[in-house]
């Protein structure tokens, strides 16, 4: 079975989105889960101006674009059993479109209570409830949570909220991420610090609250590792990384496994520099975490993740231009979707160059990729060879 | 930080605070802080900013800490647990301390018995691990500050040069985050609380 390692030193770029008029950061991105005969696989990305844009898998050219104006989105979900893309709006509400229709009004509204303004949000993995995080507005930050489910009989109406949390956050709240397999499990992140896990099932919040692990800084991103995905790792806004292990909340064990307050200045990366953290890798079949993170010129490093620290594993680049802010990893075909501050979405894929490029600016960055992996291909070959 | 703010004028604007003060006697140790402007940086678009800096020296002497530990045969879930039979009496210890250290251990139990008190005041402790020594964690608990734009980085009772100190790992930090550096500083100045801000940059 190849490494993640080896399959993201053999990542190449296989296509790049075509300019817009609209330059924007790309903020986050999202693969539609749901697979159908004929149809083309969707591409969620949440953009810098508000909007969410949708594109062709293969080609990643733009199909069609929703807007949360004058809102800002935050946050971009597909749903788990259908093509509906979620997003979480400043204005109040947590809004849903149907990926596949061009239809500017969300297929469905869920709204908060007066004065939210949600920054975060996460739907569980059976598309039941959806949990939206608000910035702290007075003295409260909240996490509200909604049925989710659609029939067709409530199809365009606003859902009103189950409930909410209000007393386990001191300041806004940046991340809400469920678990990838038990629908009441949740985690939040927040500018205070704190990175609470929550049984959604039990009544009240506070019996529901779980645990509370402190990263002592602000939050900016969370997810979710381990067999069983008991553990949780999280990242700071000032480059930190926090790992913990839940399965020994009731041994003697610590619960900390890795406690880095700044990686830049210990992960050893020889030449090259570690600007910042994107986001967190969990390869399943191998049980290994990795962390993903880059330089403000727009090479990407992946890191493998254990108890005594991170370490730089490869890099790619010849992609994009400037700070990369989101990554989406595909399991099945291990193909690695990349966004940036440049405005670019990036496709790579593993294997032998096999197409030429038409459009000119993409020759370029193919033949210094071609190039890098050139001095790699003839290991990977003898690799092929062997099995 | 040097090729920027150079450690003369560093220790000349330090020099200024502390005089400033020297001359005008307050009732309350001013606190002196460092105040950093951003240009070409868009909160919508671009990365947060924020986080926690620790500084050298202890930045507010009266800052108290309360450590919690653990005692072999004291049975910390039942404690705790009578504490959160009254909400009051959480909210009372959240409001006389400025911070909290507690054991790995108890910590687990914290959220569990205690309820989200200590969350909600901002106060939930942070690690004290058995072979770490809690004198340092406690001075470190003094000495670590939220970032924000206006970050307090020591006081009027401090030496120069530990204000200085002080002042360049705080600038170094703050610098380090927005990622064109320098380049989207406007302005960086410290002041105490008091005086008018003496610019640095």
């Amino acid at each position: 079975m190849e490494k993640i390692e080896e399959q993201f030193a053999n990542l190449h770029i296989v296509k790049c989105s075509l300019g817009t008029k609209e330059p924007t950061y790309l903020l986050g991105i999202d693969t539609s889960k749901t697979v159908q005969a004929g149809k083309e696989n969707l591409v969620a990305v949440l953009c810098s101006n508000g909007s969410i844009r949708i594109y062709g898998k293969e080609r990643l050219n733009v199909l069609r674009e929703f807007s949360g104006y004058p809102g800002l989105l935050n946050g971009v979900r597909f749903a788990n059993s259908c093509d509906s893309v979620y997003s979480a709006c400043t204005d109040g509400t947590v809004k849903c479109w149907d990926a596949r229709v061009a239809r500017e009004k969300p297929v469905q509204l869920f709204k908060g209570y007066p004065s939210n303004i949600f920054i975060s949000f996460d739907i569980n993995c059976n598309d039941h409830i959806i949990c939206a995080g608000t910035e702290k507005v007075d003295d409260d930050a909240l996490l509200v949570f909604w049925d989710a489910r659609m029939n067709s009989q409530n199809l365009s109406t606003t859902k009103d909220p189950l409930g909410a949390y209000s007393e386990t956050h001191s300041d806004d709240v940046t991340q809400v991420r469920f678990h990838p397999s038990n629908p009441n499990m949740v985690v939040s992140g927040s500018s205070d610090g704190l990175v609470n896990v929550f049984d959604i099932n039990i009544d009240n919040e506070e019996d529901a609250l779980v645990t509370t692990c402190n990263s002592i800084s602000s939050v900016s991103c969370i997810g979710w590792s381990g067999k069983g995905y008991k553990q949780i790792y999280c990242m700071t806004h000032d480059e930190g990384f926090y790992w913990w292990d839940l399965n020994h909340l009731d041994t003697d064990e610590p619960v900390t496994r890795l406690n880095i307050q700044d990686v830049r200045e210990v992960v050893n990366m020889k030449e090259d520099a570690l600007d910042y953290l994107i986001g967190g890798l969990y390869h399943e079949k191998t049980d290994t975490l990795h962390v993903i993170g880059g330089t403000n010129k727009g090479r990407i490093h992946l890191m493998n993740c254990s108890m005594s620290g991170l370490t730089h594993v490869t890099s790619l680049q010849g992609g994009h231009a400037a700070t990369v802010r989101s990554f989406c990893w595909n399991v099945q075909d291990d193909s690695l979707l990349t966004g940036g501050e440049d405005a670019q979405l990036l496709l790579w894929k593993p294997g032998a160059i096999e197409k030429t490029f038409t459009k000119k600016e993409s020759m370029k960055i193919a033949s210094s990729v071609h190039q890098r992996v050139r001095v790699h291909s003839n290991d990977s070959y003898k690799r092929r060879k062997k099995q | 930080m040097s090729s920027k703010v150079s450690r003369d004028t560093l220790y000349e604007a330090v020099w200024e605070v502390l005089r400033g003060n020297q001359h005008k006697h307050r009732k309350f140790l001013e606190t002196v802080e460092s105040q950093i402007s951003l240009k070409n940086y868009d909160p919508q678009k671009d990365k947060r900013f924020s986080g926690t800096i620790r500084l050298k020296s202890t930045a507010r002497p009266k800052f108290s800490v309360c450590v919690l530990e653990d005692q072999q045969h004291c049975d910390e879930a039942k404690a705790l647990k009578k504490l959160n039979e009254n909400k009051k009496l959480v909210k009372k210890l959240a409001k006389k301390y400025d911070a909290f250290l507690a054991s790995g251990s108890l910590i687990k139990q914290i959220s569990r018995n205690l309820g989200p008190g200590l969350n909600k005041a901002g106060k939930f402790p942070s690690l004290l691990t058995h072979n770490e020594n809690t004198v340092a964690k406690v001075d470190e608990a003094k000495s670590t500050k939220v970032l924000c734009l206006a970050v307090a980085v020591g006081h009027v009772k401090m030496t120069d040069d530990e204000l200085v100190y002080d002042i360049h790992l705080a600038v170094t930090l703050l610098v380090s985050l927005p990622k064109k550096n320098w380049w989207n500083v406007r302005a960086l100045c410290i002041k105490s609380t008091m005086a008018k801000p003496q610019c640095l940059y």
